[in-house]
């Protein structure tokens, strides 16, 4: 099994609670869907209550344009190839980590809901 | 055909030890294929959660209480601290890694997780302590 992280977090100091940082298994991804016009969500099984989710909320440009239209099917398909872990051996891929820079194309935020 | 690689995949375990005092569940492994994900817990501590070993603990005909392990590691540190924990799990050799076992109890060193230093300051990252929490503890 491979896993993926997820950090919404800018500094090490600002890092002090669930919600900010979380690793699950990629089988956990129940579905990937459109939350607003400038948001995608991705729901994964939550990590402590099999009842719940953990939400990764990503912002990205509007798709009420054909540039942003382009970017929210672009970021999906990048999101896939996280979950797929396309061209990566290691055990885990980071989707978003706002500490290190590390973003998937074109997302620009990311929260971490775990419910 | 299915290849004969994906039967020569072994299951691993990671081994944690709060101390070298024998008490019931002060030691304990967990199997990667139970992991159901990590989170942080404050600013210098992560927890790892599984499914429960014990009946007590699965909720039958309700919701499972996760068996778990949290570990006490450098400030700021969750992010190559999951990282180190992933690509033990992901090991596809199998067998024991300990993940934190500060009095050696097994004999393989406080830890044989890879850990690497945060990207963002270059801090060296070090895991020190364990806290496990199953039916035994």
């Amino acid at each position: 099994m491979k896993y993926i992280i997820a950090n919404d977090q800018l500094t090490t100091g600002a890092i002090d609670a669930a919600d900010e940082i979380v690793m699950f298994p990629r089988s956990s991804v129940l579905s990937i869907d459109l939350s607003s016009n400038t948001g995608t969500d991705i729901h994964a099984q939550s990590t402590s209550n099999v009842d719940s989710t953990v939400v990764l909320s990503i912002g990205h440009a509007t798709v009420d344009s054909f540039t942003g239209d382009r970017a929210q099917r672009q970021m999906i398909d990048d999101i896939v190839k996280i979950i797929n872990m396309e061209n990566h051996s290691r055990g885990y891929n980071v989707i978003f980590d706002a500490l290190n820079n590390v973003s998937i194309l074109n997302a620009t935020t990311l929260g971490v809901d775990e419910a | 055909m299915l290849s004969k690689t994906i039967f020569r995949e072994k299951e691993t375990f990671l081994y944690v030890a709060e101390s070298a005092t024998y008490d019931s569940g002060d030691q304990a492994m967990f199997r990667a294929s139970d992991f159901t994900g990590a989170t942080a817990v404050n600013n210098f501590k992560t927890v790892f959660r599984f499914y429960p070993q014990d009946k007590t603990r699965l909720g039958i005909g309700g919701d499972p209480v996760m068996d778990s392990f949290t570990l006490t590691h450098t400030d700021g540190a969750h992010v190559e601290v999951m990282k180190a924990v992933a690509d033990a799990l992901s090991n596809e050799r199998g067998g024991i890694i300990v993940a934190c076992d500060p009095d050696n109890t097994m004999g393989r060193g406080i830890t044989q997780l890879n850990l690497q230093n945060i990207a963002s300051t270059g801090t060296t990252v070090s895991v020190t302590a364990v806290v496990i929490t199953t039916v035994d503890a």
